[in-house]
């Protein structure tokens, strides 16, 4: 008897649906261990020199507004006398410290120079000159303005953040230690307070070349560190079912290296105080899976500039007095080199080009029970 | 820890009909030891207090350590004293508890009167309270005259110091101080060949609870129940019925399997990152679920402990052994435990392979198939492995980074080369070496530099090939029950079996294989025996 076209239909549905589905065979996930501004390390990138230490553009700016040289000589000598031994008065200090931070003028008012860093002049900060650069040809052009990616050798790499600070002495890497930059500091201090990240790879045969798929997760445990302060491999994670939290990228394992295949949407939930969340937009991602059971990546894309901006800006004084980070000068140099998404009103570009890299150690995952998720 | 309190409470009532020894066989005369006294190991102490005053009193201080002989600490709690140190602490100790009993915050709950007069003594009021508590606290009942002893110290003192309190409390702390309270003091009876009926409360409640004998045991003791077969039975079926088997079980195999040298325990943090401070803890608590869970919950075969795949977990230990454990609460919940049972051909089987065992029996930094194999034959089996010569030379044991011998097992090969070392080293290693794919913290490896590790090996001429070979071997070794049912018996009676005792302990053994190898019915069979509560004839009760 011959089936009715329906019930057919009906029936070939059902099959394909009991076909072998292109299942994951292989699964490997690992939790975030670092997440850093992709710094490469290159001894003459800045061919005119490191950014000037705060002492410098401290006075350069004070006298960019006006201040008379023994006025700048009586706030910086104060603010000298803050430190372990010295002369100074706290009370001194914190007079400087609001001289400095208050260095910005508004119509001839003393402007807070953080929230208001247009109030401070543009000095021009120095920023990269060179040919590399970690990170992604996100824009499909090449030329003069953008880098080679000294891993990979691709080129027309976009990553005008790392031009922008990188030239400052805290921002640049040490040939002992490529995460010694004020973004790991920030990591080192902040993981333990972060929510874990969870980045899995799925594929046939993770020893093989094909398709893969890659995987960023948030999840609802903090990434516990062991007893030598490294992130604790082999703990297990639930991953959050927020769809915000969850990024998920077709992508290729070639000679043991994962490229993502189309760019894409990353976001990641950060710290309220450094950077609240990243939205990296036509983000692309590579990883590395080594030898020894650890990932290494890097994740491109364009971000938010005043996002990134307000990293430094958060940590205020302390970021331009102990760490020597000149904050207006790295507002304008940001504002300069954003690269991408004008306002469709100013015309000024809203997302600078970047690369974060990350690294991570094996980990286990399991869903998140339904009651869980009700309880969150 | 409730619901695996109440599993166990159902599961033990629901077996207690079967406890019964499954035959009849007579039991043998005995000998018996000679009388001993004990001094209360820590957690006895504590227990105590918190059976006595409520488990909102903390018993803050430092105990002095007991000495292991023929492996268990409860021999060498018989073999002590007290240092003049160690009173001071005891006394500090207990000025401490009884002021916390008697203090504002708790004297409203904990004390069963109020006193006329807050700044005077109160006769009446201070009996109320010595009265309930004496007996615990002394394990028998007693006297009207020690009593009234008690009572006129906390009035005079009460009248020095003006305040009521504070007179009771230090009439609390004398009692607390006493030897008879620190000291588990056993006395004969009148024929000489026994002990009498409150020290026999005192065996059977340390044995089954570890802990002293609780009210109804006394009356029981008092009203001479306990020298009859019938009330004796009755005493020790409510007993095991009792969710405190549990504290007698986990005290028993603490002291077996050694866990007092957690204390102590450290791994090198820079090869194995994992053991931080809670993995210890843990682990420790992991084989004591397990135990719990399979000999008294489940009525499991005490042999399949050895061959089990089921045990419980924490994320902190799911990270050492690389299995997933997932948090259940929010992050800053403490871990909580989740059942887990290893799939078929999981290496990880039974005790063995905890981290309670390979990793107590390692270095900080390396295993030691020695160590592992000297620990397995003297725990489990009860086999003294003689203690290595002063003046052996272990460099290559010790040189884990040796080009030439790159595994432990041809390391201590060359090492075993030397003819002083040969002997110990047969009756060790071949089990150890077993052990190998468990490193020094108890994780999972299956080289060692660079090497495939080879955990052949053979005990008393069985041979096997792997950690799951030689779980099956201790699992049918005779020696292993044998072992149980003697240190057992030499736990609970304080004393190791004599020659006298052989027949009465292999009547246990025997009785044991007929239960099934089940601990409770072991438990019972010594409880209900005459050989428990006999000593050897005293002539002082003469």
């Amino acid at each position: 008897m011959a089936m009715k076209p329906p019930v057919r239909s009906a029936l070939l549905l059902a099959l394909a649906a009991l076909a072998p589905q292109p299942a994951a065979a292989e699964t490997r996930s690992f939790v975030v261990s670092w997440f850093t501004a992709a710094a490469y390390l290159e001894e003459n990138n800045c061919p005119h020199g490191l950014n000037p230490d705060a002492e410098a553009f401290f006075r350069r700016d004070l006298a960019a507004v006006g201040e008379s040289q023994e006025q700048i000589d009586a706030i910086l000598d104060a603010r000298a006398g803050a430190v372990v031994g010295g002369s100074g008065t706290p009370a001194a200090a914190a007079a400087a410290a609001n001289a400095l931070t208050f260095r910005g003028r508004i119509d001839g008012k003393p402007a807070h120079a953080y929230a208001f860093p247009g109030s401070v002049p543009d000095a021009h900060i120095k920023t990269i000159e060179s040919k590399w650069a970690y990170g992604f040809d996100l824009d499909g052009k090449t030329g003069a303005a953008s880098f080679e990616d000294p891993d990979t050798h691709e080129k027309g790499v976009d990553n005008e953040y790392f031009r922008a600070i990188g030239c400052h002495g805290p921002e640049r890497p040490s040939a002992a230690d490529p995460n010694s930059t004020m973004w790991a500091y920030a990591w080192h201090n902040l993981r333990q307070s972060l929510p874990a990240w969870i980045v899995t790879v799925e594929g046939a045969d993770l020893s093989k070349d094909g398709p893969v798929v890659v995987k960023f997760e948030k999840a609802m445990e903090f990434a516990p560190l062991d007893v030598n302060s490294h992130t604790m491999a082999d703990k297990t994670f639930r991953i959050d079912p927020d769809p915000r939290w969850h990024n998920e990228y077709k992508a290729t394992l070639k000679s043991g290296q994962i490229t993502t295949d189309t760019p894409g949407g990353f976001r990641m939930l950060y710290d309220s105080y450094w950077v609240p969340e990243f939205d990296l937009r036509r983000a692309r991602m590579r990883l590395t899976l080594n030898p020894d059971g650890t990932v290494v990546g890097i994740v491109g894309g364009y971000e938010n500039w005043r996002s990134l901006y307000f990293a430094y800006a958060s940590f205020g004084i302390n970021a331009e007095d102990q760490a020597g980070l000149d904050v207006p000068g790295t507002y304008y140099a940001l504002k300069r080199l954003a690269d991408a998404d004008p306002d469709p009103v100013t015309g000024e570009n809203t997302r600078i080009s970047a690369a974060f890299r990350f690294e991570g150690v094996p980990a286990f995952t399991v869903p998140l029970r339904t009651s869980q998720v009700r309880d969150r | 820890m409730r619901h695996f309190r109440n599993l166990l409470v159902s599961s033990v009532c629901l077996a207690l009909g079967s406890l019964a020894p499954a035959v009849a066989a007579p039991e043998p005369p005995t000998t018996g030891g000679d009388v001993v006294i004990r001094r209360l190991t820590p957690d006895q102490y504590q227990r105590i207090v918190r059976d006595v005053f409520g488990p909102t009193i903390k018993v803050n201080g430092r105990f002095e350590p007991e000495p292991r002989v023929n492996g268990l600490l409860a021999l060498g709690a018989g073999k002590v004293s007290v240092s003049g140190a160690g009173l001071a602490g005891y006394e500090a100790m207990a000025r401490d508890i009884a002021d916390q009993v008697v203090s504002p915050a708790n004297r409203e709950t904990l004390l069963p009167c109020t006193p006329k007069e807050a700044r005077a003594a109160d006769d009446a009021c201070a009996r109320q309270v010595l009265g309930a508590v004496a007996n615990l606290i002394y394990r028998r009942t007693v006297s009207e005259g020690e009593l009234d002893g008690l009572v006129r110290n906390a009035g005079a003192a009460a009248g020095e110091l003006k305040d009521f309190h504070a007179g009771l409390s230090l009439s609390l702390a004398g009692l607390l101080v006493s030897p008879e309270f620190i000291f588990r003091k056993e006395v004969p009876a009148g024929s000489g060949d026994r002990i009498d009926a409150f020290s026999k409360a005192s065996r059977l409640s340390f044995f089954l609870w570890d802990t002293g004998p609780d009210s109804e045991l006394l009356r029981a003791a008092a009203a001479g129940e306990l020298d009859d077969q019938k009330g004796l039975a009755r005493q020790v079926d409510r007993m095991l019925a009792s969710p405190r088997l549990e504290d007698g079980v986990r005290a028993y195999f603490t002291d077996m399997l050694g866990f007092d040298a957690f204390h102590t325990l450290t791994k090198d943090a820079v090869l194995h990152p994992k053991f931080y401070a809670d993995v210890p803890k843990d682990a420790a608590e992991q084989t004591m679920r397990t135990i719990v869970d399979h000999l008294l919950v489940r009525r499991g075969d005490y042999r399949d402990l050895f061959t089990t795949r089921n045990t419980f977990l924490t994320p902190v230990l799911g990270a050492v052994y690389r299995v997933p454990v997932a948090e259940t609460g929010a992050n800053t919940e403490p871990s909580s435990w989740v059942a887990h049972e290893y799939p078929e051909g999981d290496p990880h089987v039974g005790l063995l392979t905890h981290a309670s065992f390979v990793a107590l029996h390692s270095h900080p930094g390396r295993t030691s198939p020695t160590i592992r194999g000297k620990a397995l034959r003297e725990v489990f089996l009860c086999q003294k492995v003689p203690d290595p010569p002063g003046n052996v030379d272990f460099t290559v044991v010790q040189d884990t980074g040796n080009a030439i011998h790159r595994t432990a097992r041809e390391r201590l090969k060359a090492h075993a080369t030397e003819a002083m070392c040969t002997g110990c080293h047969k009756i060790t290693d071949p089990m150890g070496l077993a052990l190998e794919n468990f490193d020094a913290s108890g994780g999972f490896r299956r080289d060692e530099n660079g090497v495939a590790i080879d955990t052949s090996g053979e005990l008393d001429g069985v041979k096997f090939t792997n950690v799951a070979g030689l779980s099956k071997v201790i699992h049918d070794h005779p020696a292993l029950t044998s072992c149980l049912v003697k240190r057992v018996y030499a736990y609970a009676a304080g004393h190791q079996p004599g020659v006298g005792e052989d027949a009465f302990v292999k009547y246990l053994t025997t009785g044991f294989s007929e239960d099934r190898y089940q601990l409770p019915a072991l438990l019972r069979r010594i409880a209900t025996s005459d050989a428990f509560y006999r000593i050897a004839k005293q002539e002082t009760a003469k």
